[in-house]
């Protein structure tokens, strides 16, 4: 951020302001300064958002993980330990609503099994849009993807986090991350074989 | 479809903005008491219904148990007894009588109660004896 000044002279001079970094934001939201959490949140929610979109197709609930997903930021700001990534904890709090969220959906699937189970899709876009049918079919194939393989694809593919990190993150071994990222992928293709032109061009459905 | 394309198709996935007032929401949330997670009432309606009809039927059954467990036990009671009568009718048959009829005319039967014959000195011929007559 740049800020010009006049000075005495009548020359302006920049005067740059530094952001506060995610650490030093942290630190004050621990002593409950809102501000600063307000910050982060605009600073990181478009971020948190576009994982969740990934991880459930679903832009409602998206929404509501997400903002719950700092509500928890605030509340735990106690037990956050600095490590120089705030994003990474804010991703690992999403992961886990979202596998809580589903764990919750599929007790309930067990209790009464004649309840239709949830397909991941996004609303359908207006004919002629092959670009956003496109990004609607990919999106509702990753959501489909089990957890385990989700969170390591989105996080690798998209995110674009290395193997290591992901690992770290994820609390297991690098191999086990490439093997799930590499299942994902397998699955995804699976997936999306039938709208894939030979290799060449996304085909057009009706 | 190579892992490369595929890929491309995930990177060209569109980056989501947050919708307009997000960040007042999640202000609104963090003073607004913590909400719990409500399950559908239809559902719980459900998983009530079906719970209280497990029970009924767990009830029911262990009832009619119990008056199966009792009509029962008063058979075998009446079973028991049963045998019991047979067991004394047997042993009675197969006791040997006390007394043997041997014979008589019109004013004297002559009957030998075998409870006072004794064993070793029971009748014998009398040429056993010592004496004669």
């Amino acid at each position: 951020m740049v800020v010009w000044r006049r000075e005495q002279s009548h020359m302006s001079q920049p005067m740059i302001l530094e952001q506060p970094s995610d650490a030093e934001l942290m630190a004050r939201v621990r002593e409950g300064d809102r501000e600063a959490f307000t910050d982060l949140v605009d600073r990181h929610k478009d971020a948190v958002v576009t994982y969740l979109v990934r991880l459930t197709a679903d832009r409602d609930r998206a929404e509501d993980l997400a903002q719950e997903t700092f509500l928890r930021l605030f509340r735990s700001a106690g037990d956050y330990v600095e490590q120089g990534y705030l994003r990474a904890f804010l991703f690992r709090i999403a992961t886990n609503l979202v596998r809580s969220e589903e764990r919750r959906a599929k007790r309930l699937r067990l209790l009464m099994p004649f309840l239709p189970r949830p397909e991941h899709t996004e609303p359908a876009a207006p004919s002629g849009m092959l670009r956003r049918e496109m990004h609607r079919e990919v999106s509702a194939a990753v959501a489909n993807l089990p957890l385990r393989y989700r969170v390591p694809l989105v996080l690798h593919e998209i995110e674009g986090w290395t193997y290591v990190d992901i690992a770290q993150e994820l609390g297991c071994r690098e191999g086990t991350v490439k093997s799930r990222v590499h299942r994902g992928r397998q699955q995804l293709k699976e997936k999306l074989e039938p709208y894939w032109n030979g290799g060449t061009a996304w085909k057009t459905t009706g | 479809m190579e892992d490369h394309r595929l890929g491309d198709l995930l990177r060209e996935l569109p980056r989501e903005q947050a919708r307009p007032g997000f960040t007042a929401r999640v202000l609104h949330r963090l003073d607004a008491p913590e909400r719990r997670r409500s399950i559908p009432r239809l559902a719980l309606a459900t998983v009530l219904t079906v719970a209280l009809a497990v029970t009924a039927g767990l009830l029911i059954d262990a009832r009619r148990n119990a008056l199966e467990s009792s009509r029962a036990e008063k058979a075998l009671a009446e079973i028991r007894a049963e045998h019991a009568r047979l067991e004394r009718e047997v042993r009675e048959l197969s006791d040997p009588p006390s007394v043997v009829y041997l014979g008589g005319n019109e004013d004297v039967d002559l009957v030998l109660d075998l409870g006072k014959v004794r064993g070793s000195e029971g009748a014998t011929p009398a040429a056993y004896h010592g004496e004669t007559f």
